[in-house]
């Protein structure tokens, strides 16, 4: 028990694995289940039935989808640049995995007298009663979103056919276009928080003080800006079906494929939970309950209105999100900046 | 030897890191193995909806594109000041405030400049906005 690692108790070590470990596989189910969520809910809204045949109610439908993919060919296009080809995909869907990591899903909780933060990257001083997390979260959130660009351009530009390319490049276009908003709408945020950690940001919050209340402009445009990032509808231009087939990844096939679709729920779901933690309070909540399952609660909440938005929405025209992005959201964050400071510097003190 | 927190935080996210990069080796190496199919010359030809082919597909991009990564790079660093000074504005009070409404106010005014240009405009409102500008 006494053996310590680095200055620290080695059931530290175990405590701190077996949350990553449940962290993980929290996250590959909840992609896995998203899938199928998607088209159970849509199905539902559409007065169909979703998938029902594999297993009770098709619940078995996202394994069966799984290993299907397993067994499908796969082709590089003989014109594609192959490392690039073969690259993309790890590119997309990796920072997409990654970016949880900084995420607080629960305060923390001890276990065996050793007390852990449900958070990935965060360390609990035992001596000092503290948490400490990555104090910069927020930046390597955006750092990954901006890096899951990378993917998919790559994608679009290495399978060298045309559909794929113009797919990438409007892609990229409209993920940076709406980046930079979500970035400048979220810094009203720190304002108010004054710090990039989320743990921080999320203790501010304790008692009903969510920032959506207080931030409600800033939290309605980063959400739709969010969804437009991820390449969600009614912002899914870049896999516009009926003018460019699948867009960057027509030309993917087997797993590579499935890992451009494993990406965009990773992201979607990254994106409800930061939303959560700027927002909705992140783990608080009626204390009849723990911590973590009101952050599941809000971050499924988060999901489920993605998917309603999908069935209400008809797609944009790329003209309207460019013009949406530029002219209405980007002015209306730099704005709500200055107002934010004037409010807390004459109001609100 | 003792390690600051700034140290030990970063070990989950490394186990995290390799598990996601692990577990994606896997899924490739799997689907490599697994995979079936007979190879066939007709399958290496980009998809265009059945019609063959002409030409590569490595096309310059049209200048719009190139114009918003060149706004995007120029507003992400003037988001990436006012963020700094978002984390600490309380310390530097009213001073602070002022100067960064008149940095924002620039920013904007350069916005409205792009936007009076038609540098924002895509499709036909551009082409009616390049109509009017010789």
């Amino acid at each position: 028990m006494d053996t310590l690692i680095l200055g620290l108790p080695v059931a530290y070590y175990i405590a701190m694995v077996a949350k990553v470990l449940v962290a993980f596989v929290f996250v590959l189910l909840t992609v896995a289940y998203a899938t199928y969520a998607e088209r159970k809910i849509i199905g539902h809204m559409q007065v169909r039935l979703g998938p029902m045949r594999t297993g009770w109610h098709g619940l078995l439908q996202p394994i069966a989808d799984g290993v299907k993919l397993f067994f499908k060919e796969e082709i590089i296009p003989s014109q594609a640049s192959k490392f690039a080809f073969l690259i993309a995909p790890l590119v997309a869907l990796i920072p997409a995995f990654i970016s949880f990591a900084v995420i607080p899903f629960g305060d923390s909780v001890t276990i065996g007298g050793y007390t852990v933060p449900l958070q990935i990257a965060a360390y609990y001083d035992q001596a000092g009663k503290q948490v400490f997390d990555v104090n910069v979260g927020v930046l390597y959130i955006l750092a990954m979103a901006s890096l899951g660009v990378y993917g998919i351009v790559l994608a679009g530009w290495a399978s060298n056919s045309k559909y794929s390319l113009l797919g990438g490049l409007r892609s990229a276009a409209q993920m940076i276009s709406y980046e930079l908003a979500a970035g400048l709408a979220i810094i009203s945020v720190f304002m108010l928080s004054e710090s990039l950690s989320l743990h921080k940001i999320v203790a501010d919050q304790a008692g009903g003080a969510w920032y959506a209340f207080k931030q409600p402009l800033a939290f309605v445009i980063f959400f739709i800006c969010s969804l437009a990032e991820i390449n969600r509808t009614p912002f899914d231009l870049p896999e516009a079906e009926t003018e460019l087939v699948s867009g960057f990844c027509t030309e993917y096939s087997s797993m590579k494929y499935a890992m451009f679709f494993m990406a965009e729920y990773a992201n979607m779901i990254t994106v409800c939970a930061v939303t959560t933690t700027l927002f909705l309070g992140g783990w608080h909540g009626p204390a009849f309950l723990p911590g973590w399952f009101w952050f599941i609660a809000k971050v499924y909440f988060l999901i489920f209105l993605c998917m309603w938005i999908r069935a209400t929405y008809p797609r944009y025209r790329y003209d309207q999100l460019m013009r949406l992005g530029w002219k209405v959201f980007l002015p209306l964050t730099l704005v709500n900046v200055v107002a934010t400071g004037l409010w807390v510097m004459f109001i609100s003190k | 030897m003792p390690v600051t927190a700034q140290q030990v935080e970063f070990i989950p996210l490394a186990i995290y890191t390799a598990l996601a990069v692990g577990l994606i080796g896997v899924l490739l190496a799997a689907a490599y193995f697994l995979g079936s199919g007979k190879d066939a010359a007709d399958k290496h030809i980009p998809y265009e909806s059945g019609v063959v082919p002409t030409g590569s597909a490595r096309h310059a991009s049209r200048v719009p594109f190139y114009l918003i990564a060149i706004f995007f790079i120029v507003f992400d660093v003037e988001g990436s000041f006012i963020l700094t000074w978002a984390t600490a504005w309380d310390l530097l009070g009213i001073q602070g405030l002022v100067h960064i409404t008149v940095f924002i106010v620039v920013l904007m005014l350069g916005l409205v400049w792009l936007w009076m240009k038609g540098g924002l405009d895509w499709g036909p409102s551009a082409i009616r906005m390049r109509g009017k500008q010789p």
